[in-house]
C-alpha cells in the first residue's frame, strides 16, 4: 500500500513543524509540501495533487474554506481534511459546504487525528458527532449580502449611520434600513448586540 | 277633695325632690337663686323651692318672674314645662339648677315645676319713672303712667316692639310682643298717656354683672291702658326755634316732639335729610321711617329734639308735606378741600361753617362707591380725600372711572355726636358732600389710558408671560438634559459594553494566534518524539528540542500578554510613550530612540497591539543576539501606509542564513506572520559586524481613522 501523500497548509509555522513531525512518525504518511496561506496550498495542491490537504480555516490571502473549494472542485482525487480550532458552527458549517471531507479540531488527540487521515485517505467522511452537534445547536446566521458586511464593518469601527451614509454613498435612510435587515438575520437588538454576534459567528474581523 | 287634688301631686314632687340624685339643693329660696345669678361662681348649683309665679313669660324658652317671702327671681325654663301655660298666680314648686353658660352669664333653669295651686296675682306695685331708674322694682310687677314718646321694632328681635314713655323729665322703654303691635300700629299711640303693667326687669352687663338699665315688659298691646287720647293732629306739637333752651338746662323740652317747617335741601341714606328751615339754619334730620321726601320739596318735621351744639337737630322724625314760600338758593359756593377740611393754622378741621352750604369742588376720582350706591365716591382734591354722597340718587356717581377729573355740586353735610353733658363739645364725625343728581357731576377730563393701574398690569402680564416662558424653558431644558444624560448613559454603557467586547475579542484573537497555536505544535512534537522512540531513537531528541524551545517561547509570550494587559503603556495617547513604556524589559541595557509621528487614535486597538509585539520581538533580538547598543524606531504614515523601522547597530547578519524556525528561532517567524495578517510587507537587511535595519509597510483602513475619534 502506498503511503497516503498530504499537503499541509497552515499559516502558523509551529503548527506546520509539529504536524510535520506528528505525520513524518507514521510509516503510511508521508508529507509532500507545506503551505502558509490559502493561495499557496491550492497552488501546490494542483502542482502536488496529494491525497489528502489538511486545511487550517483562518489563514491569510486565501481563507481555509475558499481554497477547500477550490481544491475539491479542480481536484476529484484530493480530499480535504479541515485542522482547526475554530469551534463557531458557521466556520464548520461553511467548510462543509465548501466539501471538507473531514473536520478535526486542535484539541482533537493526535492519534484521532492520524486515524481521520487514513479514514479520509480510504474515502469516506470523517466528521465527528462534536461538530454536528455543535452545528445543530447554534444555527448559522443567513447569509449577509456584501453591502450588509460593508455596512456592518463600519459599525464596528464605531461610524455613526450618517458616516457610513456618506462613506457608501447612499441615504441615511438606507442604512437604517440595511441595519434593521442586519439585526433581523442576526437576531440582534441593537448595534453592539450585532456586531458582537457578527465576531462571534466570524463574520467580521478585527 | 280639691285640696286632696292639690296635694297629691305636691307631695309626689316634694317626694321626688328629696331623692334628687344631686343631693340636697344648694339653693332653697327667690333671693338666693336671684343671688346665684350674679355671684360670678361657675359650677353647677341646684336649687329647689316653692314660689308664686308673678309674671309668666310669652315666650317659647323664655323666662319667668318668681316671688316668695324672701324676694324675686328670674329663670329659664328649658322645653320641660310648657311654661306658657304658667298663669300669673300659680303657685308652683319649681327645681332647676344654675348654670355657668359660654357667655358668661349664670342662667337659672328649671328642670321640673309642679302645679300646687292657683292664687290671686301679686298686685302690681305703683312706680315712678324715678323708682323704675333706680332700679328698685327688680323682677317685680309694677304698673305706671306716662306719656308715649316714641315707638319702634326691635331691631335684633322683631318680634319684638319698644314704647319710650316720658314724665317730662326721665323715659322708661316698655317691651312688648310684636304679634300684637303689627308693622307701625304702635304709632297711634304716640302723644298719648297711657298706663302699663308688667315686670320691671334688668340688664346688665355680661361680664361686669352691673345692671346697664331697665325696662318694663308687658304682656302686650292688652297691657296698655289709654289714660288719655293723642293730639288729633299728631303734628300740631310747638316749633324747634333757636330760642330752644338746651337739654340739660331744663329738662321740660328734653322729651318733647317738637317740629320744624322749611325746605328739604339734600337727602342720604334711605332716612337722613337736610331741611333748610324758615329761619335759615340747616337742620339734620333722621327719620323715624325709611322714605324720604323731595328734594326742594317744603315739609313739616316732628321729631325728638337733640343739639349737635351748632345747631338743633330732629331725631326720630317723621315728615308730611307743606307749603311753602321758596326760598331764593344761593349760588354755589367754589370750595377747596383746604378750605373744607384744615383750619386757617393748618390743622385737621371741618369747616362747620359750609354745613348745609350748596359746594361745587374739583378732583381726581380717587375710589369708585361700592355696591348699589351704599358706599362714597373718594375724591382726591390737591392731596385730600373728600367724600362724595350720591345721596338718594346713586346714579348720579355711575359711569364715572377712577382717575379722571371731576367737578361736583352738592350740599355739605357734617355729621356730629350728638350733645350730651358729657360730651361739651361734640366730635364732628363724618364730613361729606351729598350730590342730588347726574347734573351735579361733570366729568372735565377722562382718565389718561396708561393708569397706574393699567400699566401694573401690562407690567403685570408681560412679566407672568416671562415668567411663563422662562419656566417652560426651564422645564423644556431640563427635559432635554434629562433625556440628553440618559442618552449619554446609555452610550457611556453602550460604549463601554462594546470596549469590553472589543478587549476580549482581541485577547481571544491574540491567544489563538499565538499561544493556542504554539500549544498545538508543542503537543504534536511530543506525540512525534513519543512515535519515533522506538523507531528513530535520534529524530526523539530534535523533536523534543523543538518543543522545549517553542515553550520557551510560549512562556514569553505569556509574560508579554500578561504585561500589557497589566500596564497602562497601551492606553497612554502618544504612540512614542506607548512603545517607550511597553519596551522597558526588552530595552534594558540599551538606547532607545523611538520618533513616532502617527497620532495614537489613528491606529485600531488591535493594530497597536501588534505593532508592539512585532516591535517588542525585533527589539529583543536586537538586545538579545545583535547585542545592540542603540535602537531607532521611527514610524510614519504615508498616506492609507504605515511605514515603521527599526534599525541597530548590532553585530547584524546574514538575512539569508538567519536562524529560522527549525533551528528552534520562532521570533522573525512570528513577525513574519503577524504582518502578513495584517496584509503588510517586510524587509530586513542587515550585514555583518553593521547592525539590521527592519522596514515594515503595513495598510490601515480607512476606517481607522475614524476610530477612536469618537
Amino acid at each position: 500500500m502506498d503511503a497516503i501523500r498530504v499537503l499541509i497548509a497552515d499559516d502558523h509555522a509551529i503548527v506546520r513543524m509539529g504536524l510535520a513531525a506528528l505525520l513524518e512518525s507514521d510509516d503510511d504518511i508521508v508529507v509532500v509540501g507545506e503551505a502558509e496561506d490559502g493561495a499557496a496550498a491550492v497552488r501546490k495542491a494542483l502542482r502536488l495533487k496529494p491525497d489528502i490537504v489538511i486545511m487550517d480555516i483562518m489563514m491569510p490571502e486565501m481563507d481555509g474554506i475558499a481554497a477547500t473549494k477550490a481544491i475539491k472542485e479542480k481536484l476529484q482525487g484530493t480530499h480535504v481534511l479541515i485542522l482547526t480550532t475554530s469551534t463557531v458552527s458557521d466556520d464548520l458549517a461553511r467548510a462543509i459546504r465548501a466539501g471538507a471531507d473531514g473536520i478535526v479540531t486542535k484539541a482533537t488527540a493526535n492519534n484521532k487525528l492520524l486515524a481521520a487521515i487514513r479514514s479520509v485517505a480510504s474515502g469516506n467522511r470523517a466528521i465527528p458527532p462534536e461538530v454536528t452537534e455543535r452545528i445543530a445547536l447554534d444555527p448559522p446566521v443567513k447569509q449577509l449580502t456584501e453591502r450588509q458586511l460593508d455596512i456592518l464593518t463600519s459599525i464596528a469601527r464605531g461610524l455613526s449611520n450618517g458616516d457610513i451614509a456618506k462613506q457608501l454613498g447612499i441615504r441615511t435612510d438606507s442604512v437604517c434600513e440595511h441595519l434593521d435587515t442586519i439585526y433581523a438575520k442576526l437576531g440582534a437588538a441593537n448595534r453592539s448586540e450585532a456586531i458582537a454576534i457578527a465576531l462571534r459567528k466570524h463574520l467580521l474581523k478585527i | 277633695m280639691k285640696s286632696l287634688y292639690i296635694c297629691l301631686p305636691a307631695i309626689a314632687v316634694g317626694l321626688r325632690l328629696l331623692a334628687a340624685p344631686d343631693g340636697a339643693p344648694a339653693i332653697v329660696n327667690a333671693r338666693e337663686l336671684d343671688a346665684s345669678l350674679y355671684d360670678g361662681r361657675t359650677d353647677k348649683r341646684p336649687f329647689a323651692f316653692e314660689a308664686l309665679v308673678s309674671f309668666p313669660s310669652r315666650k317659647i324658652n323664655g323666662s319667668f318672674a318668681l316671688e316668695d317671702a324672701t324676694g324675686t327671681t328670674r329663670l329659664y325654663d328649658r322645653a320641660f314645662w310648657p311654661t306658657n301655660k304658667l298663669l300669673a298666680g300659680d303657685r308652683i314648686i319649681v327645681r332647676g339648677f344654675v348654670e355657668h353658660a359660654s357667655d358668661g352669664n349664670n342662667y337659672a333653669t328649671a328642670t321640673n315645676i309642679v302645679l300646687l295651686a292657683h292664687e290671686q296675682p301679686p298686685t302690681p306695685t305703683q312706680a315712678t319713672f324715678d323708682d323704675i331708674n333706680a332700679g328698685k322694682f327688680i323682677n317685680r310687677v309694677i304698673s305706671m303712667e306716662g306719656v308715649v314718646l316714641d315707638s319702634f321694632r326691635d331691631e335684633i328681635d322683631p318680634r319684638f316692639a319698644f314704647l319710650v314713655l316720658t314724665d317730662g323729665r326721665e323715659t322708661v322703654y316698655v317691651s312688648l310682643s310684636h304679634s300684637e303691635a303689627d308693622g307701625d300700629c304702635l304709632a297711634h299711640l304716640l302723644g298719648a298717656r297711657v298706663r302699663v303693667s308688667g315686670l320691671c326687669t334688668d340688664y346688665r352687663h355680661k361680664l361686669a354683672r352691673q345692671a346697664l338699665g331697665f325696662d318694663i315688659s308687658i304682656d302686650g298691646l292688652s297691657a296698655v291702658e289709654i289714660v288719655s287720647q293723642p293730639p288729633d293732629d299728631p303734628f300740631d306739637v310747638p316749633m324747634l326755634h333757636e330760642r330752644t333752651t338746651l337739654i340739660h338746662q331744663s329738662s321740660n323740652n328734653a322729651y318733647k316732639r317738637l317740629k320744624i317747617h322749611g325746605k328739604v335741601i339734600a337727602t342720604w341714606n334711605r332716612n337722613r335729610m337736610i331741611v333748610e328751615t324758615s329761619a335759615g339754619e340747616f337742620s339734620n334730620v333722621r327719620l323715624a321711617e325709611s322714605m324720604l321726601p323731595e328734594i326742594g320739596q317744603f315739609v313739616e318735621v316732628v321729631g325728638l329734639p337733640e343739639t349737635d351744639f351748632y345747631r338743633w337737630n330732629l331725631a326720630r322724625a317723621r315728615w308730611r308735606d307743606a307749603s311753602g314760600i321758596s326760598i331764593p338758593s344761593k349760588p354755589p359756593l367754589q370750595i377747596s378741600a383746604k378750605g373744607l377740611l384744615v383750619d386757617k393754622s393748618g390743622h385737621p378741621m371741618f369747616n362747620a361753617m359750609l354745613h348745609g352750604q350748596t359746594v361745587r369742588l374739583r378732583g381726581i376720582v380717587q375710589r369708585l362707591p361700592t355696591g348699589d350706591g351704599d358706599g362714597r365716591m373718594l375724591l382726591d382734591c390737591d392731596g385730600f380725600s373728600v367724600a362724595i354722597d350720591a345721596g338718594s340718587t346713586p346714579e348720579s356717581l355711575r359711569g364715572l372711572e377712577r382717575n379722571s377729573t371731576i367737578e361736583v355740586c352738592g350740599v355739605c353735610v357734617m355729621e356730629t355726636e350728638v350733645w350730651s353733658v358729657h360730651t361739651p363739645f361734640p366730635h364732628i364725625e363724618a364730613c361729606f358732600i351729598v350730590v342730588c343728581g347726574p347734573d351735579d357731576v361733570h366729568v372735565l377730563k377722562r382718565p389718561p389710558w396708561w393708569t397706574v393701574g393699567k400699566l401694573a398690569g401690562i407690567v403685570f402680564s408681560l412679566l407672568s408671560v416671562l415668567t411663563a416662558f422662562v419656566v417652560w424653558n426651564r422645564m423644556l431644558q431640563r427635559l432635554v438634559d434629562k433625556k440628553g444624560r440618559q442618552l449619554f448613559k446609555e452610550q457611556i454603557a453602550s460604549a463601554s459594553s462594546n470596549l469590553r467586547f472589543e478587549e476580549r475579542t482581541r485577547l481571544a484573537v491574540e491567544l489563538h494566534d499565538s499561544l493556542s497555536q504554539n500549544l498545538t505544535g508543542i503537543s504534536m512534537q511530543i506525540d512525534a518524539a513519543e512515535r519515533q522512540l522506538s523507531r528513530r531513537p535520534e529524530k526523539t531528541l530534535a523533536h523534543l528540542g523543538i518543543a522545549s524551545r517553542t515553550l520557551d517561547s510560549c512562556r514569553e509570550e505569556l509574560r508579554n500578554c500578561i504585561w500589557d494587559l497589566r500596564s497602562q503603556a497601551l492606553e497612554e495617547h502618544d504612540m512614542n510613550k506607548v512603545i517607550r513604556m511597553s519596551l522597558l524589559r526588552q530595552a534594558e541595557g540599551c538606547e532607545l530612540h523611538v520618533r513616532f509621528s502617527i497620532p495614537r487614535r489613528r491606529l485600531s486597538d488591535n493594530t497597536v497591539h501588534c505593532l508592539i509585539r512585532i516591535i517588542r520581538e525585533l527589539a529583543t533580538n536586537a538586545v538579545r543576539h545583535g547585542k545592540a547598543r542603540h535602537v531607532r524606531v521611527a514610524g510614519a504614515i504615508d498616506s492609507d501606509k504605515l511605514i515603521i523601522s527599526l534599525s541597530d547597530d548590532g553585530i547584524g547578519f546574514d538575512p539569508d542564513n538567519r536562524p529560522g524556525p527549525s533551528d528552534g528561532h520562532f521570533g522573525l517567524q512570528g513577525v513574519y506572520e503577524r504582518i502578513r495578517r495584517l496584509n503588510g510587507t517586510f524587509s530586513i537587511s542587515s550585514t555583518p559586524g553593521n547592525g539590521a535595519k527592519v522596514k515594515m509597510v503595513i495598510p490601515i483602513h480607512l476606517g481607522e481613522v475614524q476610530n477612536g475619534c469618537d
